[in-house]
């Protein structure tokens, strides 16, 4: 072997070639700088075995290229000294004479310290990219933290911003209340006023007698107050008359037809203008039918305004109206006309005469007072209408009854759950009064069931109930009624069994023995969405001449009344305002709307809006009085 | 209703004034105000159902609560206490109304507070002491609450 370094390759390749006996095969160049393979095959075959320990030119040569050596190519022109076939190979330091340049010849490896250097290159730039992304990252998570913040404070923010809309709301319905109470205070206090210079015969309008700096917003709360009547008679007649509906086959026919336009009548006249029928009745007193002619007149017991506007502003609409007389009342002193005005939804109740009581029957002919209504086709002097006792009247008014039924677009449906008939009772009364239909289950799967059968807009649900429990019920119903509001009435509120009834669905808590004030704000909480919205820039505002004794007015199209029904009319309408249910079982009449102010009013509506729909525009304007939806079925 | 109108028997605000200085403390004015106001004239229709009402209740309750006593049921016994302290706070009888909560808690084995436990005999004890106290206590507002519409009747 060599006493020289250098790789082993390169060793034994010198070792080969200093072999003399292959010289055939593979020998030093001729200018010993290269060496030559001459012969491949034998070279191949013999020589490689031999030395290299394998007989595969192919890899022999690759093992050339790695120590660099280079194949040096023959140019075309110029033949090899070696023969065709011959491959001669190259490396400048791999001589014939200079076996000490060996050591130099080295495996290539450029390529590997390119890939190498490039890989530092590239851990370099991969640091600073890391390092971009870290920082990118850092930012991400503070932009992500500042959001969060940002996000939290907004949904404080939110928070009290519901906080101050739902004490908003809170504000407004005691200031509603307030105003209600204040209203009721004035209104009754004109009424004992005007009550002492009445007597048992009105005479003079308040306005004159009593000159007082209320009077124009007397005016105007006189016309809220009678909203407020309206609402509530109208939903005392309505239940009056459900019960009657049994015996009285056709009302409750005509209801069941609630789109066609009918009248139906027992006495009295139809006057039919604008697809509007009418029906008057007047059994007691003498009828205006003869004269309505284009017009609409209707003539109650007690008062004749409100109606009369109601339908008059119905038939400019030209809205479809059925009337019904309640044949009931027409063998009574009093009428009943109700007005079912199929709009929007379904319908809708407009004008609720009384039923008077009995007693109006013996005072009637004694109390007899002078209306004067005319309309634009004729005038007609309509000896007008009883007002029962209005000493009594004034007599049994009562402050506290100042509870106002809230304006229901459409009666909320209440199911009441209670095994104890005090409650049944009491609740149903209460519920009653604010206008709500009303069903009772009186255990807890008479409950579930009743909800599987029938939509409810508020259940309010005792907890300790015979078969299963106000909780379980809950349970229950919220398997196929996750929205209906149910309402738990407990008599046990401490903090744990709230939040076990508020876990189960229960929406909210009314603390037994509840309060008609308690009561009225739940439903006004869950049925908000029933109410009618109040708008009060429709409300009619009283004009200035409201205390002129007499007023004409100018489109003649609306009624002039006597000064009188003012009076009557603040005398009836107290007990009403008062208590609900006067409206037909106690003495004084219910009334409506009355007097002159009130037609100016009216008027001021119908001219300035242009044919105003009055009663179309309900939604708007008619803040106190709700639409009543009739409901026949309501349970008692 | 009479067929003619009544001679209004006093002034209106004088009912509850009338009311509201005997028994104070046998009835909550203000619970059984909020039901005369619902009445619909003098004849106090309403409120006198829901009053004649809650008597009927009231005496068949106090019936299965002498029988529950018999039967040593206290569970009954804490749901009859319940029951009729509802009833009874809905009219204002405040006098029955606390008696029954007591019977409901005795009925559970505490005492009158409804923390403290204490023992069936205990509880029956007490119980039985009880009855005859709500009983009297109920006795006396159904005399004053008789005597009430008495007097509206006759005025």
């Amino acid at each position: 072997m060599s006493n020289t370094g250098g790789p082993d390759f390169v060793k034994k390749l010198f070792k080969m070639l200093e072999d003399e006996s292959y010289s055939d095969i593979v020998s030093w160049g001729i200018n010993g700088d290269s060496f030559v393979v001459k012969e491949i095959d034998a070279f191949t075959k013999t020589i490689l075995p031999r030395h290299f320990k394998h007989s595969n030119f192919a890899s022999f040569v690759r093992q050339l290229n790695k120590y660099d050596f280079h194949k040096i190519r023959n140019s075309d022109d110029s033949n090899s000294p070696y023969g065709e076939q011959a491959w001669e190979f190259h490396h400048p330091k791999f001589q014939c004479d200079k076996r000490d340049q060996l050591d130099n010849i080295k495996r290539k490896t450029p390529a590997n310290q390119k890939k190498i250097a490039s890989i530092a290159v590239n851990d370099g730039s991969n640091m600073t990219h890391l390092t971009e992304l870290q920082s990118q990252v850092n930012n991400l998570t503070k932009l992500q933290t500042n959001m969060n913040e940002h996000l939290h404070a907004l949904s404080k923010n939110y928070h009290s911003v519901v906080q101050d809309l739902l004490n908003f709301q809170k504000n407004m319905v005691a200031q509603d209340q307030l105003m209600q109470n204040l209203v009721q205070y004035l209104v009754n206090l004109e009424a004992e006023k005007s009550g002492s210079y009445n007597g048992g015969h009105h005479s003079g309008a308040s306005g004159e007698n009593i000159p007082t700096p209320f009077i124009p917003s007397d005016q105007a709360q006189k016309l809220i107050n009678s909203y407020t009547e309206v609402a509530r008679a109208s939903f005392d007649q309505m239940n009056e008359i459900s019960r009657r509906a049994q015996s009285i086959h056709h009302i409750a026919s005509t209801c069941n037809i609630k789109n066609s336009s009918t009248s139906l009548s027992d006495s009295g006249s139809n006057t039919s203008n604008e697809s509007l029928e009418f029906n008057t009745q007047l059994p007691l007193r003498s009828n205006l039918s003869d004269n309505n002619i284009g017009n609409i007149n209707t003539s109650t017991s007690s008062e004749s305004a409100l109606p009369k506007n109601y339908i008059s502003s119905q038939s400019i609409s030209a809205a479809e109206t059925i009337n019904i007389s309640n044949g009931y009342s027409s063998n009574n002193v009093s009428d009943t006309m109700i007005n079912l005005h199929p709009s929007d939804n379904g319908l809708t109740v407009l004008t609720v005469g009384h039923l008077t009581p009995r007693q109006s029957q013996s005072s009637s002919t004694t109390n007899l007072l002078p209306v004067a209504i005319s309309n634009n086709n004729s005038n007609s002097s309509i000896p007008h209408i009883d007002n029962t006792s209005p000493q009594r009247a004034s007599n049994t008014m009562r402050v506290h009854r100042s509870t106002f039924v809230p304006a229901w677009s459409v009666p909320p449906k209440v199911l009441l759950v209670d095994d104890d008939a005090v409650y049944q009772n009491i609740g149903s009364k209460f519920l009653q009064v604010f206008g709500c239909a009303i069903d009772i289950a009186v255990d807890g799967i008479s409950a579930v069931n009743k909800m599987n059968f029938e939509r409810y807009d508020l259940v309010l649900m005792d907890i300790v109930l015979p078969n299963l429990d106000g909780v379980e019920a809950t349970t229950q119903i919220r398997r196929f009624d996750p929205n209906t509001p149910i309402i738990s009435m407990t008599s046990n509120t401490t903090t744990q069994e709230c939040i076990k009834y508020l876990s189960h669905g229960m929406n909210d808590i009314l603390a037994k023995p509840f309060t008609k004030a308690n009561l009225l704000s739940m439903l006004e909480r869950y049925c908000m969405h029933l109410k009618v919205m109040p708008n009060f820039q429709n409300i009619p505002r009283p004009l200035g001449t409201a205390d002129r004794p007499t007023t004409t007015m100018s489109n003649n199209n609306l009624i002039s009344t006597d000064d009188n029904l003012n009076e009557n009319w603040m005398s009836n309408q107290m007990p009403l305002v008062m208590s609900g249910d006067n409206a037909y079982s106690s003495g004084p009449s219910f009334t409506v709307m009355s007097g002159d102010n009130y037609m100016q009013m009216m008027s001021n509506v119908v001219n300035t809006s242009n044919g105003a729909r009055y009663l179309e525009d309900n939604d708007d304007n008619q803040n106190q009085r709700p639409r009543k939806k009739p409901k026949f079925e309501l349970v008692e | 209703m009479p067929s003619t109108p009544s001679p209004p028997p006093s002034p209106p605000f004088d009912e509850e004034r009338e009311l509201s200085t005997p028994n104070s403390d046998l009835i909550d004015h203000e619970t059984f105000d909020q039901l005369l106001e619902m009445d619909d004239d003098d004849e106090h229709d309403f409120s006198k159902s829901i009053v004649l009402n809650y008597f009927e209740q009231a005496e068949t309750t106090f019936g299965s609560m002498d029988k529950a006593l018999e039967d040593r049921d206290l569970n009954e016994l804490s749901k009859l206490g319940h029951f009729l302290k509802g009833s009874s706070a809905a009219i204002g009888l405040t006098k029955v109304k606390a008696s029954c909560e007591k019977m409901q808690h005795f009925g559970n084995m505490t005492d009158e507070t409804g923390k403290n436990t204490i023992s069936e005999e205990d509880a029956l004890t007490k119980i039985s002491t009880l009855l005859e106290k709500v009983k009297d206590e109920y006795k006396e507002a159904e005399t004053y609450l008789k005597n009430f519409y008495a007097e509206r009747d006759n005025s």
